[in-house]
């Protein structure tokens, strides 16, 4: 571990756990994120940045799913990188991910339909892959810009919604690579689920030392001890994968561990949720019981930047494609 | 949060080239092999195909060169352990010997010990198996009752050991048998003593399972002298020892690797007989299998490095077992029912049949989850 991953690991989530239960609006709690540094932890020093590495950030996304963080710290600190990457200004304030369709006009003006996937307010500049009738493009946009916005929200109740784009001007991030942005946020996801997973983990098991049944606490019930214990090991892997995706981020591979730890960390949500509201019986799905706010993001995080079933195909195509005497060797020819 | 000892490990970049090496050798040795038979892998036995591993300095690699070892990184050996596993190479014969009785004699054995079968164990001729569950002690192992008691030079053995994976071939038994009968813990009073089993009073029998195999069967002691230098450790360390012991057995690649092959050969049909499209079932079975082999370096790695991860180890292996037993039923499931596939359908049968004994050998799926349940604060 170097040094900013230590400072991260020790201060982030002491400052993360104060504001997790701040507003999206409220605007203090945002400025003392960016006093932090988070948004700017890619950019380098001279850019008032931490110079940060994935496998840094990887801490930071963690702990943002385990404190259920609101805003949009991941998606800003990855839509910076990639305006960097692209010798582009940093923004101001949140920025939010979108996915979207339509065509351009030239390269500097988009028509057509963009999903957000993270909170849009009011002044927020919006990063956005867009699919086109040829190939696909990274753009920049001011969400001002939107000739209108159909909010919505997802199973965790988070803010989302849809903008309609008629003709307004974006910026083009040129040679991004196709699904960059995508797969990026399904990195995010898979960080923020291991972080949840842990926060199931710790309420759980908490809980099962508080509640007594028969007489006894929870926690000495052999049933209740297995089914925690399959919880821990879904928590541990999706750390280990989330973890290994960083590294494949650091090294510069990084697609096929993505898709794998996406997967994998989706496989693991539906299963530990239902295990974390089973020890804790009906308290557990009452609004002011906390849990919600951990399992309610599993199930909305598992269909975020692409579902079972995207990453499943994906993953079997590029096995399947693999060109050499065995999947194994396709299995092990990367680093991490 | 709780925080698992998983960060990843990278192996470094000078193992390609033993990786590369080892894969040229598996392709020659292993051209032409049942797919079927693959699957043994370490629980198939081929004393010459263990002799070969020991000319290529594959067995014994991290230990001393004064013991015949040959002083590689552990990261080495973790190469070419996954290598023969992902092959299904025949690596049974030397496989119990190389993991976890080298490197316990290593540690804890006598100097007559150690020279009388380090070098002949790393040369792959010869072969330990591990006595410790008996008729009345399986997963509460701590209810052994075979006993040694003191003699002059040594110690008499009595008693007997079941269900021991290699019993028939192996030439030695690293035992965990009861020195103390006093001893007021259960724990206490246990010790591991290297058997000579062509020793006189040692007699062995095979099991045969469900489908015909050999792999493990039963010894009985009577009456059997062994010397004091064939102790392990000191009297009454015996169960600190085993317990030390299973880091190993829990951590390596063989934990989630058994039901490879169906893997492999179902990759290979698709790509053969394009029209159907198995990708989804490949992907998540490519995500589980990506994801332990992460988890499974980390801990191997953390064995290496002195740390104890009690935790971890049982949850790769727990997650290990569990994705060894689906595979087969996946393939089985995913399968086009056309009998255009007779290799890949023995696999299967053979997995399917072999799939029990993933979740019962090396420690139980249930002690397995009391130990997390244990090491999470819930005991």
């Amino acid at each position: 571990m170097n040094d900013l991953s230590a400072i991260l690991t020790h201060s982030v989530d002491r400052f993360l756990a104060d504001i997790a239960d701040c507003p999206l609006d409220d605007a203090e709690a945002w400025q003392s994120i960016e006093e932090m540094g988070l948004p700017a932890l890619f950019l380098p020093e001279s850019d008032g940045g931490m110079q940060g590495s994935w496998s840094d950030a990887h801490i930071v996304l963690q702990s943002c799913g385990y404190h259920a963080m609101p805003f949009p710290v991941g998606e800003t600190m990855i839509g910076n990188r990639l305006l960097q990457e692209h010798e582009m200004e940093p923004a101001t304030g949140m920025l939010a991910l979108g996915i979207g369709k339509g065509r351009m006009d030239g390269d500097d003006r988009f028509d057509g339909h963009i999903d957000a996937l993270s909170p849009v307010l009011p002044g927020n500049t919006m990063l956005a892959q867009v699919a086109l009738e040829q190939g696909e493009a990274c753009i920049l946009l001011d969400t001002g810009c939107a000739a209108g916005f159909a909010p919505s929200s997802n199973a965790a109740g988070e803010p989302r919604g849809r903008l309609t784009v008629s003709d307004a001007p974006v910026r083009q991030l040129r040679n991004v690579a196709p699904g960059t942005l995508f797969r990026l946020g399904a990195f995010l996801r898979s960080c923020q689920i291991s972080g949840a997973l842990a926060a199931c983990l710790e309420r759980t098991t908490r809980y099962a030392g508080e509640r007594s049944q028969f007489g006894r606490e929870l926690r000495q019930f052999q049933a209740i001890q297995h089914q925690i214990a399959l919880l821990a090991e879904e928590s541990a892997a999706i750390a280990s994968a989330s973890a290994s995706a960083a590294q494949a981020l650091d090294y510069g591979n990084a697609d096929f561990a993505i898709a794998c730890a996406k997967l994998r960390a989706n496989m693991a949500t539906g299963s530990s949720a239902l295990i974390a509201h089973q020890v804790h019986g009906a308290i557990g799905i009452t609004e002011e019981y906390a849990l919600h706010r951990y399992t309610r993001r599993l199930w909305a995080w598992r269909s975020e930047f692409g579902n079972d079933r995207h990453w499943a195909q994906e993953l079997g195509r590029m096995v399947l494609a693999h060109d050499g005497d065995t999947a194994w060797e396709f299995l092990t020819k990367r680093r991490a | 949060m709780q925080h698992f000892k998983l960060a990843p490990v990278s192996l470094p970049v000078e193992s390609d080239a033993l990786r590369e090496e080892v894969r040229a050798f598996l392709r020659n040795e292993m051209r032409g092999t049942d797919p079927a038979d693959r699957c043994r892998t370490w629980f198939g036995f081929d004393p010459g195909f263990s002799r070969k591993l020991g000319s290529m300095g594959w067995i014994g690699m991290t230990w001393p060169k004064e013991y015949g070892g040959h002083e590689r990184p552990a990261s080495d050996r973790y190469v070419v352990i996954e290598e023969m596993l992902a092959a299904g190479a025949p690596v049974g014969a030397h496989w119990i010997a190389d993991r976890q009785s080298g490197p316990l004699i290593l540690g804890y054995g006598s100097e007559t010990a150690r020279q009388a079968f380090l070098p002949g164990i790393a040369r792959g001729e010869i072969y330990f198996c591990i006595g410790m569950s008996e008729p009345g002690a399986g997963s509460d192992l701590a209810a052994i009752r075979t006993i040694a008691e003191r003699a002059d030079g040594g110690w008499i053995v009595n008693g007997s050991k079941l269900w021991t994976t290699g019993v028939i071939d192996a030439h030695q038994m690293i035992a965990l048998v009861r020195t103390d009968r006093s001893a007021e813990s259960r724990h206490a009073g246990m010790s591991q003593l290297i058997i000579d089993l062509d020793a006189p009073g040692v007699t062995r029998s095979a099991i045969t399972d469900h489908q015909g195999e050999q792999h493990f069967g039963e010894v009985h002691f009577e009456n059997v002298f062994v010397p004091d230098a064939m102790l392990v450790g000191t009297p009454g360390a015996g169960w600190a020892q085993v317990n030390a012991e299973l880091a190993y057995e829990r951590s390596g690649p063989e934990r989630y690797l058994s039901s490879y092959r169906v893997f492999e050969e179902f990759v290979c049909c698709c790509r053969e007989k394009p029209g159907t499209d198995h990708s989804t079932t490949i992907g998540e079975m490519t995500a589980r299998l990506w994801t332990l082999r992460q988890m499974s370096l980390s801990v191997s790695h953390g064995v290496d490095q002195g740390v104890n991860p009690i935790v971890e180890a049982a949850i790769v292996k727990d997650l290990g077992a569990t994705l060894e037993q689906d595979m087969p039923m996946l393939v089985q499931a995913a399968l086009d029912d056309d009998g255009d596939q007779p290799e890949l359908l023995a696999v299967i049968e053979y997995l399917l049949l072999f799939s029990p004994i993933f979740s019962l050998r090396g420690g139980t799926r249930e002690i397995l989850r009391n130990i997390i349940a244990r090491e999470i604060g819930l005991r």
